[in-house]
């Protein structure tokens, strides 16, 4: 065996193959008998333990783990109250929606309207003539001065005097119905305590 | 510890961690903080780092558990974690100028790291060992050695090719040996063996 490739065996880590050899050659180097002794010396220093760890760190360890978990929890019991009511989706809308009945009556009633004025135009214009009417009566009765104001706007419009006539007053019923459902909505968004975004963990 | 088996009781440990039991948790820690921590401190020189490391490397293990295959042992896993939460921190270290703040009396003195009572060395004599290899090199030594890994092991935590892990440690013997004579041919006194 040559020193360089003693080196090498040493880099090696002295693997058990070759170290006749390598022991042989050291035995009548001085350099390699001293490199030897540094290796073995070494081998000593690398394999002695480090420092074990602070008495207290696991304790400190376990501490965060737990508030890790309260956090988790406490997470948990916000998403399930928060329920599927994340708004920043159109999934979250539609389910938002879905459980609103005023919403579901709205949605339900505006294609019946659109299908009745496409396909029976002459009987939605009738449905049209009596909602004017019955909404005229109902403002003319009321006793604020108002709605009396509104009623004679009401009774301005002429029949059949506007172009889309047939679809005014259903029209103004959807409309009134998804204003009320967009409204309370919102409202129970804005005060219901499930307003507010659950924490992060 | 091998690769290849993941003791029984430690598998029934980590299906209870999953199942958010803390206490089964809490034997792992007991059962791995010492090498961890010792793995940290061998790349950071520093106690009080390399404490934080550590607990930091914990508490990620343990939220990460979920994503924790068992194709490798627990403890290769985990010191995967100390190894690079340990870069990081000497990366910030490195960038306060703290990591170039010398020991006390530990530039002028020999290559012995005082093996003391008990078979384990402080973190001044392991830095004044070791000062001369690279982060990388000072983690494949220290888990070699000090948690007894294979290569294949040591290849897995480090996320290293095996064959970068033996070139490692031949470069680390190659340099050690070199300052153990330099230091030694200077006439500093041997007390370490």
């Amino acid at each position: 065996m040559r020193c360089d490739q003693l080196e090498r065996w040493l880099d090696e880590g002295m693997p058990a193959r070759n170290s006749a050899a390598a022991r042989a050659h050291a035995a009548g180097c001085a350099r390699c008998s001293g490199a030897m002794r540094a290796a073995e010396a070494l081998e000593v220093m690398l394999a002695a333990a480090p420092p074990p760890a602070p008495a207290a760190m696991a304790m400190r360890v376990m501490e965060r783990v737990e508030s890790v978990e309260r956090a988790r929890e406490r997470l948990a019991a916000s998403e399930r109250a928060w329920g599927a009511r994340r708004l920043g989706t159109w999934a979250g809308w539609a389910s938002a929606l879905a459980q609103e009945p005023a919403a579901v009556v709205a949605i339900a009633l505006a294609p019946v309207f659109l299908i009745l004025v496409i396909a029976w135009p002459e009987t939605a214009a009738a449905i049209a003539a009596l909602t004017q009417d019955a909404l005229a009566v109902w403002l003319t009765t009321a006793s604020s001065g108002a709605m009396s104001a509104a009623a004679g706007l009401a009774d301005a419009v002429p029949h059949g005097a506007v172009p889309f006539d047939s679809l005014l007053f259903p029209a103004m019923v959807v409309a009134v119905l998804g204003a009320f459902v967009w409204l309370g909505v919102a409202f129970r968004l804005l005060t219901s305590p499930r307003s507010r975004k659950p924490p992060r963990a | 510890m091998s690769a290849m088996a993941q003791p029984d009781d430690e598998q029934r440990l980590l299906a209870r961690c999953r199942d958010g039991d803390t206490r089964a948790f809490q034997i792992l820690v007991g059962r791995y903080q010492d090498r961890a921590y010792g793995l940290a401190l061998r790349v950071l020189h520093s106690e009080p780092d390399a404490e934080e490391v550590t607990q930091d490397s914990f508490v990620r293990a343990w939220k990460a558990l979920a994503d924790f295959r068992g194709d490798a042992a627990f403890g290769t896993w985990l010191y995967r974690i100390v190894w690079r939460r340990a870069l990081d921190r000497a990366a910030v270290l490195r960038a306060r100028q703290v990591w170039e703040a010398p020991l006390e009396s530990a530039a002028d003195e020999g290559v012995d790291a005082g093996v003391g009572s008990g078979g384990r060395v402080d973190a001044a004599s392991w830095k004044r060992l070791t000062e001369s290899l690279s982060a990388p090199q000072q983690a494949v030594v220290t888990l070699f050695y000090d948690q007894d890994l294979s290569v294949k092991d040591v290849a897995h935590a480090l996320d290293m090719p095996e064959g970068t892990v033996k070139t490692h440690l031949s470069r680390a013997r190659a340099a050690l040996r070199a300052r153990y004579r330099q230091s030694h041919e200077s006439g500093e006194p041997d007390d370490a063996v």
